[in-house]
């Protein structure tokens, strides 16, 4: 066929732009995505494919490959090899599977090359593991999948007309080969052809008793003798791919140690007794670290309250590490108390769309603390152990001047110190093994009781923790199980003496508990993909309120949650609550609520 | 501190619990060992990662940032989750390696 000059002309220009296009594009991720093979087909050089496993495949190697794979490969490529590890939902490409018999079509040596080299998501574990491991692990890969029936006698390459191509190459290398070039994979499949070849050619030799002289395939080089036209062509082309890597570079991400994340949610909540209601916010964290030992973290909590926008500042401090087992810390960080708070509320990490009572913002301990901490972790023998101590401005002790109904309650957004007492906790937890981890929380501070029979009180705060996660094969999916309970109490205090406020004078022990326990399982196994994106939830949670004071409301909620998650970071909530409330001496008050969220983490 | 019969019969209860998870996980762990013998390996950041991040929430996908990004990515969640200095490093360097 032949086309006008112009038109000739024309597509020419159209593919040397693409081509200095892509060379942009790839000049750009260099720095991102280094030395991975751009194609979609992932082939092992002929010579790596050719290399013979030294390592028998005997009952240790495979022992052996199969403790290394529970330990590195599972976690993507799954307990059996079907591509449906944990972590696989958040992989693109999706990790190979395994068990698949066409796992026979690589050679042993394509399969070593891939794990020392990697790709996309899958690491090169040529530094991690040593050749022998790697070799191991080969083995054991082997018994994911049946040994095909018609497969040649092992240490024989395959006849060449055997080798079946990997994905699409030979199928598309006829029509690709009329340009009179040839591609790399291309050339990678020729080559391993003729070394099959080859090899099959000294096995007959050798059978009839002659000798060939060695020839290294890998020597051969296909002769490249450009025209003056595609000369010229090339030379044009590599001026412009040279303006254009200039650009590009121009234009390249600088390396700043910053990290902006958060997370926000949008939903509606329906309690009765009260009006529903749309509701929405967005918690940005901004995150530096000018070097590897300082920090500085921050969440701002942008929402609206009493028909106004809030902004608050969840936490925002600076910490140091000291050295491996000691990080030291100040400003307004999240209490390390319990789990909660500090690891537990973000909109995206919450499987249901409210927090448990006592753990809320309106709970039993404080959401934050201004003032110092230092924490660490250090691993004994094989499990972990963890601790946190923190001190800082103290709660403040509504007396009843302000709000008489929250008599006995304590405030802890302090952040002048009324009380000129300050407030000091901590918190210790062990991981026995890592699905596990339980531990133990207190806070201790003085009240200024000034107003009522005491100038000063006591208050504390402790409770346990526990968290248990497991994603296994026989349970087909993740179990999350976690509770939490904390036991505050205040000294007894007579409020409003002498009634000047109107509602005393009225004594009560002091004495407050809540907390929750929360099971929530995803079937991360099952064989359709909308049945692994659901989670199901189960919560109960409690508040008991001291019998004496004004609000004494006891608050307790079974609720129900379904989960879709659209991503690993995306996820859309619906909750049914049965809660019930009961004042003092009442009947108890239904006060079920249906809560809608769709919660995003960035 | 005013502590009630109560509270003690609650705490008392919430550790038992533990226990129990406790010697569960032990036999867990020594059935595992019995299968193993002499291979105790220091666990890969690959299975760091497994371990360690669900425990409170997905996994995000190693492309999700860039190398800078994860070291800063890892230094918060050393604080947030009380990682060892190990579990961290070995942790960020899957993760580079793998976006």
């Amino acid at each position: 066929m032949k086309y006008s000059n112009e038109y000739g002309q024309a597509i020419t220009s159209m593919a040397r732009a693409i081509a200095a296009f892509a060379l942009a594009i790839s000049a750009t991720a260099a720095h991102a995505q280094s030395a991975n093979p751009s194609s979609h087909s992932w082939l092992a050089p002929a010579k790596s494919a050719l290399l013979k496993n030294p390592v028998e495949p005997e009952v240790d190697s495979i022992t052996q490959g199969r403790d290394l794979y529970s330990q590195t490969c599972m976690i993507c490529h799954g307990p059996t090899g079907k591509g449906d590890g944990p972590a696989a939902a958040a992989l693109q490409p999706h990790p190979g599977v395994l068990s698949d018999p066409k796992m026979w079509q690589h050679r042993d040596g394509e399969l070593f090359w891939k794990i020392s080299n990697g790709k996309g998501p899958m690491p090169p574990f040529k530094d991690a593991l040593t050749e022998k491991q790697r070799w191991n692990l080969v083995n054991f890969i082997r018994t994911l999948s049946p040994r095909p029936a018609n497969l040649p006698v092992e240490d024989t390459p395959p006849l060449a007309s055997e080798i079946v191509p990997n994905e699409s190459v030979s199928a598309t290398a006829a029509a690709e080969s009329v340009d009179g070039y040839v591609t790399r994979a291309e050339y990678d499949q020729l080559q391993r052809q003729l070394l099959a070849l080859q090899a099959q050619l000294k096995s007959l030799a050798a059978a009839s008793g002659q000798t060939l002289p060695d020839v290294a395939v890998e020597d051969i080089v296909l002769p490249s003798i450009p025209s003056e036209t595609t000369a010229s062509q090339l030379e044009a082309l590599q001026a412009e791919v040279d303006e254009l890597k200039q650009v590009a570079d121009g234009g390249k991400d600088g390396r700043s140690d910053f990290l902006l994340t958060g997370y926000a949610f949008s939903g509606y909540t329906d309690i009765k007794g009260q009006a529903g209601t749309f509701n929405t916010g967005f918690n940005p964290i901004f995150l530096w670290s000018p070097t590897e030992r300082l920090l500085f973290e921050s969440e701002l909590e942008i929402g609206f309250a009493d028909g106004e926008t809030e902004l608050d500042l969840e936490y925002a401090d600076l910490s140091y590490e000291l050295n491996d087992y000691i990080t030291v810390g100040a400003g307004k960080f999240i209490t390390p108390f319990g789990i909660f708070r500090e690891r537990l509320h973000p909109a995206w990490i919450n499987r249901l769309p409210d927090a448990p009572h006592a753990f809320g913002h309106d709970g039993l301990i404080p959401p934050g603390v201004l003032g110092v901490q230092v924490r660490g972790a250090v691993p004994v023998d094989s499990t972990t152990a963890h601790y946190s101590l923190y001190a800082g401005n103290g709660p403040m002790l509504n007396v009843g001047d302000d709000e008489p109904d929250e008599i006995g309650n304590q405030h802890f957004n302090n952040y002048s110190d009324f009380s000129r007492n300050k407030t000091f906790g901590g918190r210790i937890g062990w991981l026995p093994f890592p699905e596990l981890e339980f531990g133990y929380s207190g806070q201790f501070s003085k009240l200024n009781a000034t107003g009522t029979s005491a100038s000063r009180a006591d208050a504390t705060a402790h409770g346990p923790y526990l968290s248990y996660v497991r994603d296994s094969e026989w349970l087909r999916g993740q179990l999350d199980l976690k509770a939490e309970w904390v036991w505050s109490g205040v000294d007894p205090l007579t409020y409003d003496p002498n009634g000047d406020l109107g509602f005393g004078p009225a004594t009560f022990s002091n004495e407050r508990n809540g907390g929750y326990a929360q099971l929530a399982y995803r079937p991360t196994h099952a064989e359709i993909q909308i049945a692994r994106d659901l989670e199901y939830v189960f919560r109960y949670d409690r508040l008991d309120r001291p019998s004496g004071a004004l609000e004494n409301a006891d608050v307790s909620r079974y609720t129900l949650g379904l989960d879709y998650w659209l991503s690993p970071t995306a996820v859309f909530k619906v909750g049914y609550e049965f809660g019930t409330s009961r004042e003092t001496g009442a009947e108890s008050e239904n006060i079920n609520g249906l809560l809608i969220q769709a919660a995003m983490g960035f | 501190m005013n502590t009630k019969p109560k509270t003690f019969f609650a705490g008392t209860a919430g550790l038992l619990i533990a226990t129990g998870f406790l010697v569960i996980g032990c036999s867990t762990i020594s059935k595992k060992s019995d299968t193993n013998p002499a291979l105790i390996m220091a666990p890969s950041g690959a299975q760091l990662w497994a371990e360690n991040c669900a425990r409170c929430h997905n996994f995000r996908s190693p492309t999700t940032y860039s190398d800078g990004q994860w070291r800063i990515a890892g230094h918060h969640m050393r604080l947030r989750a009380n990682l060892t200095a190990e579990q961290e490093r070995k942790i960020v360097e899957f993760m580079q390696a793998s976006n």
